[in-house]
């Protein structure tokens, strides 16, 4: 989810804008944690594992083996892969929506979302397979 | 915050290349599949701030995504990315939230669907043995 502040009619650029860096930022970030290893300034370091939650397995989803932007992931679309995890069988739904909001002083944003949630059954790292749910976000 | 600045709230990237992805609370999610309906909520879920050029913060979000309303049917065998599927197309809306030291984010109930869909998904090694 991205927000961007003052909409206008430039909004649909600036989106654009937001969405490529956004996504430009992590993809480096990916790439640092693959060849340098400890060349990272982004969060990519504090990814949290998958943790466990109520009626869920505690064990962590292996990504799906392609994607787009050479990423884990494809973009939202038709025919494109919903599940970021690979070894899945389940229910998926996506919402790639497009709105406004407030900040608490009443200054005017723009949102976007591109969510996820997979719901099924999968084979883990551990390679046994389990129950869960996950987002994306 | 000047023109342009952008808050992402994402799962950010696992070291496994895992994209995004956070586990869940499976009753989070409601679907009727036959019904074209199916529900997301969640409440001061935590999910970091990736803001450009600073280290991810800390923040909690709040969601209610609602997708109903059918407008297409799918059917889907990809034999490069290893998947297939079967779709309904559908509205969505969503009120979405965010809290964070310093900013919080509400947004109006008014959304534009790009594209939205539920459906039921298999790949790896269940599309090898299925299709």
């Amino acid at each position: 989810m991205e927000i961007l502040d003052h909409p206008s009619a430039t909004m649909i650029a600036d989106r654009a804008w937001a969405h490529r860096l956004s996504r430009r930022q992590l993809l480096r970030g990916a790439v640092g944690a693959t060849a340098g290893g400890a060349v990272l300034g982004s969060g990519l370091l504090a990814a949290p594992p998958v943790f466990a939650h109520e009626g869920g397995s505690t064990v962590e989803p292996v990504p799906i083996p392609k994607g787009d932007g050479g990423t884990h992931h494809f973009f939202p679309g038709r025919g494109k892969e919903v599940s970021t995890i690979t070894d899945f069988n389940g229910f998926v739904g996506i919402a790639q929506l497009i709105g406004t909001g407030t900040a608490p002083d009443s200054t005017p944003l723009n949102f976007s979302i591109d969510n996820r949630f997979l719901l099924g059954e999968y084979v883990g790292v551990d390679g046994a397979l389990h129950r869960g749910a996950f987002g994306v976000f | 915050m000047g023109t342009g600045h952008v808050h992402d709230f994402n799962a950010l990237v696992a070291p496994s290349g895992l994209f995004w992805t956070k586990a869940i609370p499976i009753e989070s999610v409601s679907i009727d599949l036959g019904g074209v309906r199916a529900s997301w909520r969640l409440t001061n879920f935590p999910v970091p701030d990736f803001l450009p050029g600073v280290v991810d913060l800390p923040a909690t979000v709040s969601m209610d995504i609602e997708w109903s309303g059918r407008t297409a049917d799918t059917k889907i065998g990809d034999f490069v990315a290893g998947f297939a599927g079967e779709y309904h197309e559908c509205g969505a809306t969503t009120t979405w939230s965010a809290q964070e030291p310093g900013f919080s984010f509400l947004s109006t109930a008014t959304t534009v669907r790009r594209f939205a869909e539920i459906g039921r998904e298999r790949n790896g090694r269940f599309f090898q043995e299925s299709d």
